[in-house]
């Protein structure tokens, strides 16, 4: 995390399991729920984030950090010196590498992006499992996501008459 | 920063949230492996046939242009017309990646082979058909000569309108009606009777509910701009 700088506004997120990480308003704000409970007045010195463990939400702090604008309302103007496509560029690369986790972090950081209301975090970690489900068969879709084939074979045979051509 | 830790590799997996899985995940697939996902278990099947549900998920589609298909016809080959849906987002496609969604033939019948609709009409030369109403990516398509076809182009379903034969039908409008949570159709009518004689009528049709369209009354023919 980066020294608190003069003139920046700064918030403490707790988790659950203790720990206290300190952003920047603008950081946290990616965030629309913290957006809301900010503007609501809801948070004065520190918002607990229930739910989301201290190493899920460093992931996500991390995210915010390096999606949160940098020219705009923080003064800061990063961007003079780089084109806008590089560093779109350079955000879809940063983005790949941080998605390289393992299922179950995939999963957390799928919740934690639906509770905090997270766009960009949701549309990244969402279409990873997206992408599975697209390029994977029914059975290992089922294991994927733990869920059973409760249908008796004819009718699963009727279900997939029915849409014949998503089968091909 | 945190990389993936030995520890949570090591966790017993856990399930995403029901909740989670549909209106986060399910909810962004495109329509073809949403169709295929209904085929995973019952409560998939279920969630994913509410209103609620389709809506959300075809607010989330691109907007995709459909186009007409008219290679055939300009090299003189009147059979068929494909109607094609044209993903602009994967840039310039080649023409092999068109994928028609509907077909337009100059045989006999309605009917839909494995991969694509197939609209078929009676006569010698292809009728002319054209898009009359759409609402949530529905669109309804009339078709001389073999009536209104209700068509779903992102799941390749469509189904004709049962319109009661003798009478002529113009579509005036379609709309969602929530209370019922039918998509409707107002509809103009006339019957002839005599050479001089007809009986006008407006009606009222709730797609899916196997009624006829209902009577609701009769206004000025000539105020809706329809008189002959």
């Amino acid at each position: 995390m980066a020294t608190r700088e003069a003139g920046k506004k700064m918030i403490m997120l707790k988790s659950p399991d203790g720990m206290e990480f300190e952003v920047e308003e603008a950081v946290a704000m990616e965030s629309q729920t913290i957006r809301k409970m900010i503007e609501d007045d809801c948070a004065d010195t520190a918002i607990l984030i229930p739910n989301i463990n201290s190493k899920i939400l460093s992931r996500v702090i991390e995210y915010c950090n390096k999606h949160v604008p940098t020219t705009g309302a923080t003064g800061a103007a990063a961007s003079d010196t780089v084109a806008p496509a590089a560093l779109a560029e350079d955000l879809k690369i940063w983005d790949a590498e941080f998605i390289k986790v393992n299922r179950a972090t995939r999963f957390d950081l799928i919740q934690a992006a639906s509770y905090l209301n997270i766009k960009g975090l949701l549309d990244l970690t969402s279409q990873t499992t997206i992408d599975t489900i697209s390029d994977n068969s029914l059975e290992e879709i089922r294991s994927f996501l733990s869920t059973k084939n409760d249908y008796l074979p004819e009718e699963e045979q009727t279900i997939r008459r029915e849409n014949q051509w998503a089968f091909q | 920063m945190a990389k993936p830790a030995e520890a949570e590799a090591m966790a017993p997996l856990r399930a995403l949230p029901e909740e989670i899985v549909i209106w986060e995940i399910l909810v962004r697939l495109p329509p073809k492996d949403l169709l295929r996902c209904r085929t995973v278990c019952r409560a998939w099947r279920s969630i994913t046939s509410t209103r609620d549900f389709l809506l959300a998920q075809h607010a989330r589609q691109p907007a995709l242009l459909l186009l007409d298909d008219c290679t055939n016809y300009a090299k003189g080959i009147s059979d068929p017309l494909n109607i094609v849906c044209f993903d602009h987002r994967a840039g310039v496609a080649t023409p092999d990646q068109l994928q028609p969604v509907a077909r337009l033939t100059k045989q006999c019948s309605f009917h839909l082979d494995a991969a694509l609709m197939r609209v078929d009409c009676g006569g010698d030369n292809i009728s002319y058909y054209h898009p009359v109403a759409s609402c949530d990516g529905l669109l309804i398509l009339c078709v001389e000569d073999s009536g209104f076809f209700i068509c779903n182009p992102a799941t390749r379903q469509y189904a004709r309108l049962p319109f009661p034969l003798g009478h002529v039908w113009w579509l005036l409008g379609m709309y969602p009606h929530p209370p019922t949570d039918e998509y409707r159709l107002l509809l103009y009518s006339y019957k002839r009777i005599t050479d001089d004689e007809r009986q006008d009528a407006c009606h009222v049709l709730a797609l899916g509910s196997g009624h006829p369209p209902r009577h609701i009354g009769l206004p000025d023919a000539i105020m809706l701009g329809l008189d002959e």
